[in-house]
Formats: C-alpha cells, structure tokens, sequence
C-alpha cells in the first residue's frame, strides 16, 4: 500500500537532511502510529505520503514513494487525492467552504463522483463520525473536537485507502479525543483502512495503534515495530510505559486495563504498607495559603449575547499552580482573558493585587499579571529572538539585558539571530514565556501551554513553572493535558458551561473523577498515586520499611 | 408546498428586475412601492441568517445616498422652476465659472428634482440589499458553471478570509497589550499589519495545500483548437453582453440594436460556459433545483421591468413626474401590474425551512461572536 524506498528528504537552505534514506512499507488495514520529539520530522513524513512533500514544500527528494502503485514524484496531491486523505494539523485551516455538509462533499465535487453516489456516501459518513446533528451547522462555530471530526469526515467520503493524521487529538479534551480516536478504530477494524497518524500524547493513542514509527530525529534511522517493542526503549514514552520501566515488569503495559492487572501487586505491597504513602495525604485546604493576589467575584461575561461566564467566582493564592480543565468551549480561555483584562465582565469583579487588570496601563498590566496565550506565537513579532528580548525590556521598563537573561535560564539553546516563527513549537513556547516572565507578574496564566510539545519539552516546562511558583508566583494552566495538571498543579478547577463545578487539592479532585484522572491514577487507584514520580517515591518509601 | 430555500439565482434575478425596474423611472410612488415590495418580501422569505442584516444595511445605506443627492442638489443644483422655498446666501463667482452656482434661492422644484434622482439611487441600492438579505451571494456562488467554478471558489475562500481576519486582528491586539505595548494611534495600527499579513499568509498556503490535498484543480487535457474556440466564444459574448447591457439599460439606441446584442451575448456566453466546464470533470453536490417557483420568481421580477420598459417607450411622461408646471405624479397602471406579479409571485414561492424542519443554522449561533 504504502512503500518508502530509501528516501531522504533535504529542505532548501538546510544543511542536513530531515529524513535519511527511509525505506518503509506500511501494508494495508493497518494503525500505524509515529511518533518522536518535535522537530524530528514526523510531518514531513506524513506530508510525503500525498505527495505536499515536495511538491508544497519545495526541497529535494531522493529515493522513491510509491503509493498505491502511484510514485509522488509524478502526481501531485491533486492526483493522490482519490487514494489519500490529508487531515492536517488545525483542522480550521484546510475548510474550504461554510456548512458541515458542503464541506464533506467538497473532495468528492473535486473528483467527479457522481451526485447520487456523493449523497450516499455523504449520508454515510455523518453516520459513522456522529456528524448528523451537525449537518448543517457552519464550520465556523463548530467545537474543537466537532471540527476535527468533519476534516476527518471529509477525508473519507472519497473513498481513500489511507487515512493520513497529524496530531488528530491535540486540541481536543479527553473525553472528545476518545470520540475522535475510538472512530478512527472503526475505520480501520470495519473498513480495513490504513491510517497513519501523528500523535504527541502517547498515552491517548498507543493502546490502539497495529505499529509504531520511532522517528528520533536529526536523519537518524527509523525504529520501526510493535508497540510494545518500540516503547520499551523510546524515549518518549506514556505514562503507564514509565509505571513498568519504574516498577521493573517484564512485559510493558500500553494501556490503563493491562497497567492494573501488572500493578496488582504493587498495589497491594502499597496496601499493606500505608506508611509508603504517608507524603501523599492530602493537605486540608487552608493550611498553608499565601496572600490572596487574583479574585474573581460573581464574573459575568457574554460575547454578543450569549453569556460565557455565568456568577463564576474564584481566589487565588501567592504560590499555587492552578488547572483549570473542562470540556472544550467549556469558558476556560474565557477566564484567562478575563483575569488579565482583556474582557470585561458586564457584572462582578476582577482583582489583581486589588486592581481592575483592565484599568491598567499595559505596562503596569505586565508587572503583575501575564499571559501566554493559545497560540505563544501571537506574543510575538520582531524579526528575531534578540530584538524580540530588547522590546520587551522596552516596553516593560526593564533593565537592558533582563528578558535575554530569563530566556538563557529557560531555554539556553535558542540562537538569539533566529527568527521566532522558524523556531520548533517548544522553543517558541520557552521564548513567549521569557517575554512575559520577564516583568516578573505576580500572576502568570497559560492557556493550552503543552499543545504540540513534545515530552522533554514538556518536563522542561514543568520545571521552569515550578521554579516560579517556589518563588511565590502564582500559575493558573487552563488545559486538556491531565498529565500535566497532575505533575505540576496543587490545586484543580474544573469548569462546565461557565460555572465552577469542582475546586481543591488536585490530588483529590482529580483521582475522584475518571475523565480527568491521569494514567497512573488509574492504574493505581484508589491510592492516591498520580505520577510515576509519585509511584517512585512510594517505592522508596516501602523499600525503607524495614 | 414543502418548505425549503429557493435557488439563489432565482432571487438575485427577481431583485435585478426590480433594481432595472427603478433605473427606468423617478415616479416616487413606483420607486416607493418598489421599496414597500422588497421590504415585505425580505421580511417573509429572508433566512435568519447574518446576511439577512444587508437588507437593513441597504437601507440605511439608501437613505444616506438620498441625503447626500439632496444636499448636492439644494447647494450646488441649477435653479429650476419659480416655487422659491427659501434663499441661501449665494457665493459669488467669478465671470468664467458661469454655469456654476453655490447657494442662492431654493425652489421646490429644484428640491423635487434632487429628491426624486436620489430615491432613485436609493430604490436600486434597496433592490441589491434584498438581493443580499434573501440569498447569500456564497449560496449564488455555488451555482456558478464549472468553467468559471475555480474563480468561483477563489471568491468563497476570500468572502471567509474576511472574519478571519478580524479575528487576527483583535487575537493581535491582545497580544500586544498582553506585551505591556500600546495599541491605540497610528504606530499602533501598523504594529499589527506585520503579525497580521504574516498570519494569513501562513493560512493561505495551509488551505492551498488542504485544496490540493482534496483535488483542487484536477483537469483533463483539451486539444488546443478546442480551447481556442471556446475562449473566443466566451469573449464575443461577453462584449455582446456589455454593449446589450448599455443600450437596454441607457434607454438609448434603436429599440431592437440592445435586446439582440444581449440575446446574442447570452448565447455565446452559454455555449463558451458549456464547452469549458466539460475541461473540468467535477461534479456538484446536492444542487440547488431549478423548479417552478424559480422560474415565476425569475419572471416575475422582470415583469416589473418589462412592463417599466413598455411604458417608457408608449408613454414615458408618466415615469418621470412633471416639476414645470408641478403636478402631483400619476400612477401608470402596466407597471403597477408588473409590480403587482412581482410581488405575487415572490410570496407565493415555498416556505422557508423552521428550526424544526431543517434551519441551516440554529438561531443561538447568528451572533457572529459565537465563533470567537
């Protein structure tokens, strides 16, 4: 079905190849999974798969890909799109046109299919990814997870062999990348289709996957082969993979079900032994809490008329790392924007430090509250990372020198002459945060920070977010990622419909819910364990115990 | 009859009738009932839908244009007729400006005049605006033929570029206050056209590729002779079109030199249109049809203008209200009966679609910041 034969692949200007003589065959009805650091060209593999490299991309293709007897060489996407279907990595960004069902049709209008085949197949497809409500909503005011639902859709309703996805879950909160991940298993289990996708969260995705791709980056060769055999030594891994390395199990578990039946007996030494978890009790809220900084009283705020924010109210303290999580649309973004003055609650009250954030001068504004939103890139716009470091001391009124002083403790590897939009998705991520930690804001937010990062550029987050809570600096993450809201939060708030429905210690909130609990909380409830870190030092703990 | 949304087209051609309707007359009781008929229409067959708004647009639009015309007229207007209203100071000019008056007397008559050409103006301004409000020109796109479909979809793309880009601009903005920078004034603005171009650059070479992903512009190969033949097909008809399109709507010319022109136009234009959309090999999801009540629709906007025609070249005096001596204007019965089948038949087409049977959007969802 899909055969790679010796590729390498060289974008212009670049010194080294991005891949280095690649042979691959993928046969037909299989899940194949890549995986591997940002930067180490897993688009670029993808994107060979229909021919947009090069035919997009520009650069120099050596060897050969032949696709369903089709070489890229020779046919463009346009000539691969009855065998191929693309789903690229923002859904929003490849909608040509206005409804749900226009939009399903619009591959099959480009190739001809006849129109009582289209209506059919259209018809279909509604069906199988659960669209039929939506048929004639605009694409515009879809949700995150329903828009990635219809690219999906209207990859398959011409009919392809393969089904190509670049980080289909990304965006999407647990439980819509569940609908998302459990449709692509009905394409492939009922169809025999081939879907290869791209994914960085491993632990939503490995269970299901036939085949994993291992791309370690930097022209190094493939590692190609079952997934338990590639995650055994990958260094990027899911959680309950680092729960058996940790726990010494022969077999790696890849998913939840078979990481309890493995951690049976762990669990039950933990058991036995309460001692072990004596650090994991949960603190009674109250205990130790700094000075209020940042409140929130009965906010209301509407777009249009439609109120977003219903009477939500909310205190944080100096020191706490706050989640906030919910279901996509859920107000989360919302809040951010709010608390940083950005929108203006038609009634209630915002405080930071006792002032109207939306009151501020922007320069004040940064000194005591920052943001890096959704997408970090927005924060900037010089044409390279040291003018980008000189403005803000400028705008900021600091010292010359202090934000590229921040950005050598955050992330000591970026080249100051590198323009910022060049720069990997995690790099850009650390330099938006240099801009707006460099005011050194009692408050920092981020909205979404682990979108498109990798797992090292993930833990390098981690700390840096720790190290400014230390400092008494107050962090508030709105995010889908549990993993990290269990690594890095004190404290959970889960919002539905513009309405706090749960706020405490994370420990608590997140093991009592089983749709934001993360892997290892699973694995090991009901002790209250939630990272491998956690588990390491439990094991510790028993291995003291005389 | 069923509910559901007539063919665009049929629309845009039933207002065009309308808006020629009001090119040929300054009667202000045809102009105003012309008016009447597109708000009632609008107001009963309009989807609830953000275009829906161009209609109050238009007419907001219209009656700027109509004072803007009446105080160019009352400043600037020759003097006409001997019903002096009022005197304004008139600016003295000098001897070579002769011919040019600035202020001075004002007559009713001069005032009529003004008022008349610029409802005129407005009435046709009004005609578009239901055109807007009662089809969106995105679902006209739709129906274009295969040989102009990729300008067609250029133009789509563009039309939603437009809240995208707005959306880029605020998302911009915000985060450049979030930066401690002010956004306010001229240095402001042009900080944001560098991230914003940028920005929609990076999406138009995503969609590209998205298109091409999908087969945009999958062509079969077409002898040379054949698209010679076409491409002066569609020329010859084209400039048969404009010229049709100048004598008919100019009112000028022998009575037979502009339809023939147009006649001949349309047909040239079709077959050119015909022989190159078989070079694409694209097919057409869900088509709107083309039933009857598209063609009364159709009909009966032009009827309007057909009637308007008849009477301009039997009897024209009563189309254009008399100010020397200054009557009160007549009401001409032929275009009345077009008017009046105008109106009958746009009301008589099929219901529109309700929430329940099918509405393409829900109504929590019009509010345009839903998207944000």
């Amino acid at each position: 079905m899909i055969h790679l034969n010796d590729v390498s692949i060289t974008y212009s200007g670049e010194a080294s190849a991005v891949l280095n003589n690649v042979t691959l065959t993928i046969p037909e009805g299989e899940l194949c999974l890549v995986v591997g650091p940002s930067g180490s060209g897993k688009t670029t593999l993808l994107r060979l798969l229909n021919g947009l490299v090069p035919h997009f991309s520009g650069g120099t293709l050596t060897g050969s890909v032949v696709i369903n007897g089709r070489d890229t060489a020779t046919h463009p996407p346009r000539e691969l799109a009855d065998v191929v279907g693309f789903v690229g990595q923002d859904p929003t960004a490849g909608f040509v046109t206005d409804t749900v069902e226009d939009e399903l049709a619009y591959a099959m209008e480009s190739l001809g299919i006849e129109t009582d085949v289209m209506r059919r197949r259209v018809e279909e497809t509604l069906d199988l990814l659960g669209l039929t409500a939506l048929r004639r909503r605009p694409l515009r005011s879809l949700s995150g997870g329903e828009a990635q639902r219809v690219a999906i859709g209207a990859a398959l309703t011409s009919h392809p062999q393969i089904l190509v996805l670049d980080e289909p879950t990304s965006a999407l909160d647990p439980s819509a990348a569940d609908e998302v991940l459990a449709s692509l298993q009905r394409l492939v289990h009922d169809l025999g289709m081939t879907v290869v996708l791209a994914e960085h969260r491993l632990e939503r995705v490995v269970q299901y996957a036939d085949r994993v791709i291992l791309v370690p980056g930097s022209g190094a060769p493939l590692i190609v082969g079952e997934p338990a055999t590639v995650m055994k030594h990958s260094p990027i891994a899911p959680p309950v993979v680092e729960l058996g390395r940790q726990a010494g199990w022969d077999e790696i578990a890849l998913s939840v079900r078979d990481a309890r039946r493995s951690a049976d007996a762990l669990r039950q030494r933990f058991t036995d032994q309460p001692s072990s978890l004596s650090s994991f009790t949960v603190p009674e809220p109250a205990s130790k809490q700094g000075d209020c900084v940042l409140a929130l009283e009965d906010v209301r705020v509407a777009y249009g008329r439609r109120e977003v924010l219903h009477g939500l109210s909310l205190e944080l303290h100096a020191g706490e790392v706050v989640a906030v999580m919910g279901r996509n649309g859920a107000g989360k973004s919302t809040m951010l924007s709010t608390m940083v003055g950005l929108r203006t609650p038609f009634k209630g009250s915002v405080r930071v430090l006792g002032v109207d954030p939306a009151t501020l001068k922007p320069q004040d504004l940064v000194a005591r509250v920052g943001l890096v939103p959704q997408q970090a890139g927005d924060l900037l716009y010089a044409e390279s990372v040291n003018l980008e470091c000189r403005q803000t001391d400028r705008d900021a009124g600091l010292a010359p020198g202090t934000t590229a002083a921040m950005l050598t403790t955050i992330a000591p590897w970026i080249k100051a002459s590198s323009h910022p939009s060049d720069l990997s998705e995690g790099s850009r991520l650390a330099l938006a945060l240099a801009v707006v930690l460099a005011p050194d804001p009692a408050v920092l937010l981020l909205d979404e920070p682990t979108r498109g990062l990798d797992y090292q550029a993930k833990q390098h987050l981690i700390e840096i977010l720790a190290n400014a809570a230390q400092r008494g600096r107050t962090i508030v993450l709105a995010t889908h990622d549990v993993e990290l809201a269990a690594e890095l939060s004190t404290r959970t708030v889960i919002v539905a419909d513009g309405e706090v429905v749960a706020d405490g210690p994370t420990r608590r909130i997140i093991t009592s819910s089983p749709m934001f609990a993360p892997q290892i909380a699973k694995a090991m409830s009901p002790l209250p364990l939630l990272t491998v870190a956690d588990v390491a030092i439990a094991m510790n703990a028993l291995s003291d115990i005389p | 009859m069923n509910p559901r949304l007539l063919h665009a087209g049929a629309w845009w051609m039933w207002a065009l009738g309308l808006a020629v309707a009001a090119s040929r007359t300054t009667n202000p009781l045809i102009l105003g009932l012309i008016i009447a008929i597109t708000g009632l229409v609008v107001s009963s067959r309009a989807e609830k839908a953000p275009w829906a708004r161009a209609y109050s647009s238009a007419l907001i639009l219209g009656a700027i244009v109509l004072g803007v015309r009446v105080l160019f007229g009352l400043f600037f207007g020759l003097a006409v007729g001997d019903h002096q209203l009022f005197a304004l100071p008139q600016a003295p000019l000098p001897s070579w400006a002769q011919g040019i008056r600035i202020g001075g007397s004002i007559t009713s008559e001069q005032l009529l005049l003004a008022f008349f050409d610029g409802l005129r103006l407005a009435t046709i301004i009004v005609c578009i605006g239901a055109a807007n409000a009662l089809s969106s020109p995105l679902r006209l796109l739709k129906s274009v033929p295969g040989a102009i479909y990729e300008l067609g979809v250029a133009i789509v793309v563009a039309m939603s570029l437009v809240p995208t880009l707005i959306a880029d601009i605020t998302r911009v903005r915000e985060a450049r206050r979030l930066r401690g920078r002010t956004t306010a004034g001229a240095r402001g603005f042009l900080g944001l056209v560098t991230p914003v171009l940028e920005g929609s650059l990076r999406r138009s070479l995503d969609l590209a590729a998205a298109m091409d992903s999908r087969g945009y512009g999958r062509i079969d190969a077409v002898p040379l002779r054949t698209r010679r033949g076409t491409q002066g097909l569609l020329v010859v008809g084209l400039m048969s079109l404009v010229v049709g399109m100048y004598l008919f709507l100019a009112g000028t010319g022998s009575s037979w030199i502009g339809p023939a022109a147009l006649v001949i136009g349309l047909i040239a234009g079709v077959a050119g249109l015909i022989t190159t959309g078989r070079r694409t090999s694209r097919s057409r999801y869900r088509p709107d049809p083309w039933l009857w009540p598209e063609w009364s629709v159709a009909v009966g906007g032009w009827s309007a203008a057909a009637t308007i025609w008849w009477q301009m070249s039997h009897n024209a005096a009563a189309l254009e209200p008399s100010l020397t001596p200054l009557q009160w204007p007549g009401l001409p019965v032929l275009p009345l009966i077009g008017l009046a089948i105008a109106t009958i038949t746009a009301l008589a087409t099929p219901p529109l679609p309700t929430d329940e049977t099918s509405s393409r959007i829900p109504p929590q969802l019009i509010s345009t910041e839903a998207a944000a």
